[in-house]
């Protein structure tokens, strides 16, 4: 009976861990769930395998990835125009197209659980490289657009299906950069 | 969690030297009692781990720490064959448990040592 118990809370817990949408959320309900799993062990007469379980389970795996989160927690996004200022916004990409291309890339951002932090910027692009906060850079120059990702970040190739998708009449292009400086252009679409 | 929240510090702080003590118990004891060198290694490991995350702070010697884990791989490897090969425990059955003691204090000496080095690794690496 007793362990009958235990079996219900573990399910509960696993339906809670992947149902969850904040990732913290459910790095805590895998905490509980591995000392409910070791309580499990400890019921079957197997001490030993339910001392690792509760050590590595709901210790050391719960800080490893509360250390991922805090890594992958902010996402810096820089939008640079080397004409902000003399071009009116909205004759660059018909209407408030802009606007709703940041907005989607914005909704991507939180869906991930990153925050999305956007700088508008009127510098030039070399500039704002050179800076090497930004982990995407957005530039417009008249009505096309180019993204500039780094060259090990995941979620850069997940938004730019994102994007080819969504706006497949849109001038867009892509660019992968790394820390030595060499860019490679990747896709027009 | 705040980047440093004073209630963590201090519960952390009151809370590591338990835990250390009952990691050493664990390894101590690992012969016969429930537990081991890898089980009480892991527990040392969250005292690190657990520093990690109440001060992110980068001032551990990682390389001296990784040369110390391979030495202690090469001593869990000679010691046994010294002691198996040369017929100590038939010779002295007394040495059986401390050669025991000391083989789970080995094990869990470098069991701590590989967790965190594998955590701090990835907590401080450079890449995106």
């Amino acid at each position: 009976m007793f362990e009958l118990i235990l079996f219900g809370i573990m399910i509960v817990l696993a339906f809670l861990a992947i149902e969850t949408n904040i990732l913290r959320k459910a790095v805590v309900f895998l905490g509980i769930f591995s000392l409910v799993t070791s309580f499990v062990y400890l019921y079957n007469n197997a001490p030993d395998v339910a001392i690792a379980e509760a050590v590595i389970g709901s210790a050391l795996v719960t800080l490893l990835y509360l250390t991922a989160l805090r890594r992958y927690k902010v996402y810096n996004i820089c939008f640079t125009n080397e004409e902000f200022g003399t071009v009116v916004d909205r004759n660059i990409i018909e209407g408030t197209r802009r606007g709703q291309l940041l907005r989607d890339i914005e909704n991507i951002c939180l869906n991930r659980e990153l925050e999305p932090q956007i700088v508008y910027t009127p510098d030039p692009l070399e500039s704002v490289k050179a800076r090497g906060i930004y982990d995407l850079i957005i530039r417009q120059e008249k009505d096309s657009i180019t993204v500039y990702g780094h060259r090990d970040n995941y979620f850069v190739d997940e938004l730019e299906m994102f994007l080819i998708l969504r706006y497949k009449d849109l001038e867009c292009s892509f660019v992968r950069f790394g820390d030595d400086g060499d860019d490679d252009e990747e896709q027009i679409a | 969690m705040s980047e440093d929240s004073p209630i963590i510090a201090s519960i952390t702080g009151v809370l590591y030297p338990f835990i250390i003590m009952f990691g050493i118990y664990i390894i101590v004891n690992g012969h016969n009692t429930p537990g081991g060198g890898f089980q009480g290694g892991a527990i040392l490991a969250t005292v690190f781990i657990g520093r990690y995350i109440v001060t992110p702070v980068d001032d551990m010697n990682l390389h001296a720490m990784h040369s110390l884990e391979k030495l202690l791989l090469a001593v869990l490897i000679l010691v046994p064959v010294v002691f198996l090969f040369a017929e100590l425990n038939r010779a002295h059955a007394w040495l059986n448990e401390p050669y025991l003691i000391f083989m789970n204090l080995l094990i869990g000496v470098k069991v701590s040592l590989g967790l965190t080095i594998v955590v701090f690794r990835f907590a401080f690496s450079k890449d995106r």
